[in-house]
């Protein structure tokens, strides 16, 4: 590692430590992901295989950009452009007073890569803020592409255990191995529920079994809310299936997130649920600055 | 209030047709085909490189591939994965020469890249040294896949003829048998 110089240690990612380094030959500063390859092993972890042959194909302004990848007997390197902080540390900084039109920016930078990565056949499958970097600029960029993967088309079963449990949509949350681009939209509402409400986290659980229960416990909630017939047979039972349709109105839950864009987002049925490329064509935008839609 | 509105409920067949096609990711299918065809201008293997190796010839090729097949079925790997594997070799092959008895060793770690890459749940590194007999070590293969990523640059996510040839077949909606027959000939 004679290239780069080890500043500090950063944190700890899907595998792997992080530290900040700085590049000796043209001073750059550098993240670098440092993975351990030990001989009874089985040689590259497939979610570093993942990571670096999905990065390299996505090059985005709003993606971390992976410069280099050092591979030698007992360790692999991935060396990432440098971030200054996370969306969480961010937020944690700002004591909970969040200006209205730097959520906005944020989410359409989020949507505008969320849009880009779909197109080039990759879900992202871990949308979450702490895995939002940010930089000084104020550009949003994900950095965190261990449980990414490409899909086919049609898309296959895959593993149910993605995404961290608060940000899991309810029908991967309830098992379903099938599941497309609409499980990054349903972390993105989350997301947004959280940079609206800066502090709550939409449905907390400890377990599987806890995020069912918090998820019913509200979907019962909002079911009451609702007026007679409203809600009649839209909500069936508590063990979804794909083709129940639930639409939410969060308006009682969340006194302050009055927007109808997070309905849509956070809607069961996969089938309905937005795509990252009509959020950015979303009103909710209008007014922002067309550079920001565009690159 | 407008932010109170519940969407209308679209109606049951709608909803229905929605849902079967929700897996053929229709609002990005057409960017996702032209951006894997021009992925895959990208990397293409060299169109006559068998002529290249020295020790090695096109129907040893052709044995290992129809060996991967049998690997393949062995551990219950998805086709994607074989032909991931395949084209890795090939690449492989156009930038390397090999000898004749590192041919299964090539193939073989094809496939484990492949199935770390495509499966969830792949099959260890020793499985794929006892499906070659143990005629490889262990460490042989973690050591050809160190060099298969060098040489191909950690670029492991190609487009396949097998996506492809799936897509094409479900455009002009022709049946199993005839997708098979097309997936076989690729």
């Amino acid at each position: 590692m004679q290239k780069y110089e080890k500043l500090e240690k950063i944190g700890e990612g899907t595998y792997g430590t992080v530290f900040k380094a700085k590049n000796r030959e043209t001073q750059e500063i550098v993240a670098l992901k440092r993975v351990r390859l030990d001989d009874d092993d089985e040689g590259v972890p497939s979610s570093a295989l993942r990571e670096i042959c999905l990065l390299k194909e996505l090059k985005h302004k709003n993606i971390v950009r992976l410069h280099d990848v050092l591979h030698s007997d007992k360790k692999l390197t991935l060396v990432f452009e440098h971030c200054d902080q996370d969306l969480k540390k961010y937020f944690d900084s700002l004591n909970g007073e969040i200006d209205p039109d730097i959520v906005k920016s944020f989410i359409t930078q989020r949507s505008n890569r969320l849009s880009f990565s779909h197109c080039k056949h990759v879900i992202g499958r871990q949308q979450k803020y702490p895995s939002l970097a940010l930089n000084e600029s104020g550009e949003l960029k994900l950095a965190d592409f261990g449980l990414a993967r490409a899909f086919g088309i049609p898309v296959r079963c895959y593993s149910a255990e993605v995404v961290t449990l608060w940000y899991r949509p309810p029908d991967v949350l309830f098992g379903a191995k099938l599941y497309n681009t609409s499980i990054d939209m349903w972390s993105a509402g989350c997301i947004f529920a959280v940079l609206k409400s800066v502090t709550q986290i939409l449905f907390m659980g400890e377990s599987e079994d806890e995020g069912q229960y918090t998820f019913t416990v509200f979907l019962n909630h909002e079911q009451s809310s609702l007026g007679e017939g409203e809600g009649e047979g839209q909500y069936k039972s508590t063990s979804l299936h794909l083709e129940s349709t639930v639409h939410l109105s969060y308006s009682k839950y969340f006194s302050k997130i009055r927007h109808r864009r997070l309905n849509r987002l956070l809607i069961c049925n996969p089938a309905l649920r937005m795509s990252a490329e009509d959020a950015m064509t979303h009103s909710y935008f209008a007014d922002l600055l067309p550079s920001l839609h565009n690159g | 209030d407008d932010l109170m509105v519940v969407e209308t409920t679209p109606r049951e067949d709608v909803l229905q047709s929605r849902y079967d096609d929700i897996f053929d990711v229709p609002e990005y299918a057409a960017d996702i085909y032209e951006y894997l065809r021009e992925a895959e201008q990208c990397h293409r293997p060299r169109v006559s490189y068998m002529t290249k190796q020295t020790d090695i010839t096109a129907s040893m090729r052709w044995i290992l591939v129809d060996w991967l097949v049998e690997v393949a079925e062995e551990y219950s790997l998805h086709s994607e994965t074989l032909y991931l594997a395949v084209s890795y070799i090939d690449r492989f092959l156009s930038h390397m020469s090999v000898k004749r008895d590192k041919l299964q060793l090539v193939g073989t770690t094809a496939m484990f890249i492949a199935a770390k890459y495509e499966e969830i749940y792949p099959p260890d590194v020793g499985q794929f040294a006892y499906i070659t007999d143990n005629t490889y070590k262990v460490t042989q293969i973690l050591r050809m896949e160190h060099l298969i990523l060098k040489v191909l640059s950690f670029d492991m996510a190609v487009p396949t003829a097998h996506m492809f040839c799936n897509k094409f077949s479900r455009l002009c909606k022709a049946n199993e048998e005839t997708t098979n027959l097309a997936l076989f000939i690729t």
